[in-house]
Parts: structure tokens; sequence; C-alpha cells
């Protein structure tokens, strides 16, 4: 992912949390969320389908096409 | 009696105890001695519950004097990480926020602890909250570790790492959100093991990050590790995440050994950039383990670049939420580094957090599978580097400590880190043995096999 996270979007991150931030602070964070983000989107590009409870899976192709009968 | 009492086993003390040779009075008393002879120096613990545990200690003097041994944590001196709640003490969390809170209770392994017999000498000194992996602290100051006080002990249950590495207490407890029960034992010359995630109860324990926070022992040998992880481990209703699985005694079988064990050896990301010190000893260890008739092999290690993104994605806006009102009301009173940390978690995306939950779940069938479904174990450095000076440690070396050790904690399988040797400066190198789910039994079995043919554990810093 190629997006810069910016000052100004981790000053709006730190609000929308409750926190304030001063110039400082907010130079320091810059650079960890871009990493952040980074990672994120090396998780975002995995192929990762459903994982989650079983009972919630949805029911392969072919019971599917059960129902519909065809 | 001999005058290193402090240096004895909990198994060696055991025996004794139930034989009735040796006192827990004793046994305490030594222990007291030693931390008022050294704590100033290594500022291992946070608060000494002296009083309490002598009148411990008589109190189990007289039961096993009336025959109610209860086994081998029965007088035994311990002491427990900071965020450890034990009724009636301040659980300051190493943190100005946490100052004047005391617990009202015992947390749940405090609890199991005192039902063994274990005398609790105190709470132990760790990084801010648990927050951080060198064991500095702007509030309580850095443990030191006992091989050189000059530098780091690890962290963060960095007291815990120095109290049993210098002979302060038998155990310590620890917890591991990526790294904070292994990372210091390694870099203290001592064993640590952090259990399969829900083996251990947390209740009663301050979270840093409830999806990883794995509670577990700091011991000066493996026997000892597997001694008390029997008496800690076991379901309580307390901790929502805590599992049902029964719990086999470890000491039964610790003897049997690693012959036609499968170790694989990560081919990549495990050590990359690794001390050549570091390298050297743990290349050795695995010529030691292959001698004692394991069966290594190397494997491709599956998302392992993905991973430390997503612990963080994890723990931080975990670590946040929790801390969230103390990082608006007194942002202040909050050490710097840990600061940052918790403002990185405060601007997570929750899409980036729940992304990350997803990806764990993946990468656990994907390991039991491709990983565990071929292999027995996982060996590989605990950390890339031995303890760095106190006054060079900074981000760089938190990497160096959590890159091989966090890996575990997302996985939730146990993962053990013995001594594995010294650097040529002198300071202690550890090996980390990982296994599947609930399969403690055989990590610490290949832990103690490899540990029964070195000598790194007998070894003692130069206090």
């Amino acid at each position: 992912m190629d997006q810069q996270i910016t000052r100004e979007d981790a000053r709006s991150s730190l609000i929308r949390a409750g926190l304030s931030a001063s110039g400082e602070r907010l130079d320091r964070l810059v650079p960890g969320l871009q990493i952040a983000r980074a990672a994120a989107a090396a998780l975002a590009a995995l192929e990762m389908g459903y994982s989650g409870p079983a009972s919630f899976r949805a029911p392969p192709l072919a019971d599917v096409q059960g129902i519909h009968g065809n | 009696m001999a005058t290193d009492l402090h240096w004895l086993s909990i198994a060696e003390a055991a025996q004794l105890i139930e034989r009735r040779e040796l006192s827990p009075v004793d046994l305490v008393d030594a222990c007291l001695e030693r931390v008022e002879a050294l704590d100033g120096r290594l500022n291992a613990f946070i608060t000494v519950l002296a009083d309490e545990a002598r009148v411990d200690a008589r109190g189990a003097a007289d039961e096993i004097a009336n025959g109610s041994y209860r086994g081998p944590l029965h007088g035994i001196p311990v002491a427990l990480k900071d965020i450890f709640a034990v009724a009636g003490a301040p659980m300051t969390a190493g943190s100005l926020i946490f100052r004047d809170v005391v617990s009202e209770e015992d947390s749940e392994v405090t609890r199991r602890l005192r039902a063994a017999g274990a005398i609790v000498l105190g709470t132990l000194n760790l990084h801010e909250i648990a927050l951080g992996a060198t064991g500095i602290n702007p509030h309580t100051g850095p443990a030191r570790n006992p091989w050189n006080t000059g530098h780091i002990t690890g962290g963060s249950s960095s007291g815990a790492g120095a109290a049993v590495a210098a002979g302060l207490c038998f155990a310590g407890m620890g917890t591991d959100t990526g790294g904070s029960i292994r990372i210091p034992a390694a870099l203290c010359g001592i064993a640590g093991i952090k259990p399969t995630f829900g083996r251990v109860s947390r209740r009663g324990l301050l979270p840093l990050s409830w999806s990883l926070d794995h509670a577990g022992p700091l011991t000066r040998n493996v026997e000892d590790a597997a001694i008390v992880l029997q008496v800690i481990a076991g379901h309580d209703a307390g901790d929502p995440a805590s599992s049902r699985a029964d719990v086999p005694d470890y000491s039964a079988t610790l003897g049997e050994g690693v012959r036609h064990r499968r170790i694989g050896v990560p081919d990549r990301y495990f050590d990359d950039g690794v001390d050549a010190d570091v390298q050297a000893a743990f290349r050795e260890a695995l010529r030691q383990l292959e001698g004692l008739g394991a069966e290594l092999s190397e494997f491709s290690p599956p998302h392992a670049d993905e991973m430390p993104g997503a612990l963080a994605a994890i723990m931080l806006p975990e670590a946040f939420t929790f801390h969230q009102s103390a990082m608006r009301e007194r942002p202040e009173d909050i050490g710097e580094d840990v600061r940052y940390r918790l403002e990185l978690g405060a601007a997570y995306p929750a899409a980036e957090y729940i992304q990350a939950l997803r990806f764990r779940e993946m990468l656990v069938e994907t390991w039991r599978e491709e990983v565990f479904g071929e292999i027995d174990l996982v060996a590989t450095a605990t950390t890339m580097v031995a303890a760095r000076p106190i006054d060079q440690s900074d981000l760089s070396t938190t990497l160096s400590l959590i890159r091989n050790t966090n890996p575990f904690n997302l996985l939730g399988t146990p993962a053990i880190s013995v001594p594995c040797g010294f650097t040529g400066d002198g300071l202690p190198v550890g090996l980390q043995l990982a296994g599947r789910w609930f399969d403690e039994a055989t990590v610490l079995r290949a832990a103690y096999a490899y540990e029964s043919v070195t000598d790194w554990n007998s070894r003692r810093p130069p206090l």
C-alpha cells in the first residue's frame, strides 16, 4: 500500500480515541503508523478465506445447489 | 546446613523439606538475606513481603512437622511479577497509574501457589504495565542483569529474570504477551516456559492483551519449571480463555528423552540478523539435540514475515483499550516508550485489528497442518541478541528481542527458553523450543534432555 500517513491522519486518529496530540508527538507517531499500515496491508493481501467457527461456515457449494434442487 | 541454600533447585529443596532435613523457615530466611544483600544492585523486587513470608514459612514448617506435606512447592520461596494480585499487597504494574492499588484477593496463580504451600516473598519489577521487552522502567528503574549489572535483563518480566538467576527466590511468575517470560529467561541464563494459551489462568492479572497474554514460571532449571507449571496449570472458570484440557503429569515423563522426536529448524526469518555468538550457541545446541537422537530437519515457516505486524495489530489496540482512561486523564504519568505504543494502539483502525484476528485463526490452522503435522518441535534462538547495556537499549533492541518469541504468542503454542551458552562477553544465550498446543510435556522433555547434557544452568552469575 502506497498511501502515506500524514500528521493530520495521526492527529485525527488520536482525537477519535479521545487523546490530544502535540507536534513533536505527532512527528514520532507518523512513522510508526506508516509501518503499522504497511503490515496491515500485507495481511489484507493474503487469501484468508473464511475462518470463523465451523457452525457459521458457509455450506459447500454442492449443498447449496442441493437446496435449489439442481 | 549448607550456606548456599539459595542455589538449591526446587526439586532438591523439596526433598530436604519432605525429609524434614530443611526447614522452610531457614529457606525463606536464606532468600530474604539474599534479597537484602543484593537487591539494591539488582532492583528485582518492587515489594518485599518479608514479615508475611516468615509467618507463612513458620506455618509451613508446623504443617510439615505435623505430617501434612503438600508436595514439592511446600515451603518453597517464590515471587510474582507485579501484575499478579497478591492479597493485601500493592500491585503497581511498575506504573504511576496503579501506584496506590492494593489487591483485595489473590490472583488464581497466586492462590494455586499458596495452596501448594509455596511462600510468597514479594512482587517483582517489570517493564511498565508489561508493555516492553527491555525491562527499562522510568518509574521503578531497570532490573539489572545478574551476569552484568550494567546490562538489561530483558522483559517485561525483568525482575523475575534477575531474582531467579541471582538466587533471590526459587521461581518467579511471569507473563508473556510477545516473549516476556522467554526473553528475560534467555538473557539471565535460566529456564522460562510460556504454556499454551489458556493453559494457565490469567484471573487476577492486570491484562495487557487478553488475546495474547500467557502466564508461566521462570526457574533455574527445566525440572523446576515442570514442578511449578504442574501446580498453576488447569481450568479456571474465572478466566474466559481458560482451557478444560487435561493437565498431564509433567514430571513423570520428563526423563523420556528426545530420541526420534522430529525437531524443525526454520530455514528463514528466525535466524535473519542473529548475532554471531548467539547463532554459534544455537547451532551447537542443535548438534547436541541431534546427538541425543532427535531428528532435525529444516522447514519454511509459513507467514513468518506477517506475524510481527499482526501481533502489534492485536496487542496495541487491546492494550490501549484497557489503559485508555489513563491515557486520556494522566498521560504524563506514563513513560515515554509505553505512551508511544499506547498511542499507536489508539490509532489502529478497527478493520486492521479484526483482520489481524482473522489472520491469527488462519495462521493457527496453517501451522497445525503444515508445520506441526510434520514435526514435533520447533527450535530457534530465543532472542537475536544477548543482553545489551542498559544505556544502549532502544527500539532496535526491542525488535531484536521479540522477533523470535512473538510468533508463538500469536500461535498460542507452548514455548520454553533454556540456557544454551554464553557470548564472548559472558552473557547468557537462550535456546527456544516450541511444541504443539497443550503438549507442554514434549517441550519440557526435550528441554530437560538438552539441559541434562550441558552445564549452562549450573553456572552462577558473578555477584
